[in-house]
């Protein structure tokens, strides 16, 4: 995996929570991931096709995702429910768009494909691919999301 | 009196979100999951504005366009179309089937609101 492809992901988490959800995530070092297990309680995952084969994963911890989604919809969601799984999709929908528009000035062009939602503590994400998993941390307040992208 | 606005949007987060932001400016929405639940609505009450999204089951956002523009009574509602980055095959096919204006999200509550009124007070009368 090129380390060009890092920067587009890391850009588009925080443009997309920042704009939408306004909140302010706080990017930490990106860490190469050896297992499908995702980090957080529930996962937005989204298949890439193009220049090469890849996937990204939005895994939030459950406290962020109800924080970052409350703070998106202006209601207070205290569970996981199927509205705080369906804006984890969306999430995961525009992180990619925004990431791909900047991949696209790389020269490395990629379609979507339609995103999954995973719930479940220490779920596993089947779809990453064969290449190697990169992990970008970020704190949103004190609680913990990470994005995951795989390509071939 | 209110705008009206016509929200066409398969996700529901983003209908919300999008219903949460018109609203507090002041704005009525009518939400419809596609083209073709917009069309329903669209035949019993009259909208001033549309905003819709490209990617939808059933009737997309191209297709959904193309229904307005062809049909006499809704033909001079201004629409703004919702991209996803990265789309620019569908702003370009979304602009050539009827579009007023387009926009890509994230959507940017202040800049969204701007480009509603837009199509109201300027491009709607």
């Amino acid at each position: 995996m090129k380390a060009e492809y890092v920067n587009p992901f890391l850009n588009g988490t925080v443009n997309v929570l920042k704009t939408m959800a306004f909140v302010d995530p706080k990017p930490g070092k990106p860490y190469v991931k050896q297992d499908k297990k995702a980090v957080g309680d529930i996962s937005g995952v989204i298949g890439l096709t193009g220049s090469t084969k890849g996937a990204v994963v939005v895994s939030f911890s459950r406290e962020c995702a109800m924080k970052v989604v409350s703070s998106m919809m202006g209601e207070q969601y205290t569970d996981l429910t199927d509205e705080v799984r369906d804006a984890v999709g969306e999430i995961t929908n525009m992180v990619s768009g925004d990431a791909r528009r900047s991949l696209a000035e790389l020269g490395a062009n990629f379609e979507a494909g339609i995103p999954t939602v995973v719930v479940g503590k220490g779920h596993e994400i089947t779809s990453m691919g064969k290449g190697p998993c990169l992990a970008i941390p970020f704190k949103v307040d004190n609680f913990d999301m990470t994005v995951e992208i795989s390509f071939e | 009196m209110p705008s009206n606005i016509l929200v066409v949007e398969d996700s529901r987060t983003t209908r919300k979100f999008l219903t949460v932001v018109l609203k507090g400016d002041g704005y009525h929405v009518i939400t419809a999951e596609n083209g073709i639940e917009a069309l329903e609505r669209l035949s019993s009450i009259n909208v001033d504005a549309i905003v819709t999204d490209l990617n939808m089951p059933q009737m997309d956002g191209l297709e959904f366009i193309r229904a307005i523009r062809e049909n006499d009574d809704y033909s001079r509602i201004p629409i703004l179309l919702l991209t996803t980055e990265g789309e620019e095959r569908g702003r370009k096919q979304g602009l050539e089937a009827g579009a007023t204006a387009y926009m890509a999200k994230p959507i940017e509550p202040e800049v969204f609101l701007g480009a509603v009124k837009k199509l109201i007070t300027v491009i709607g009368q």
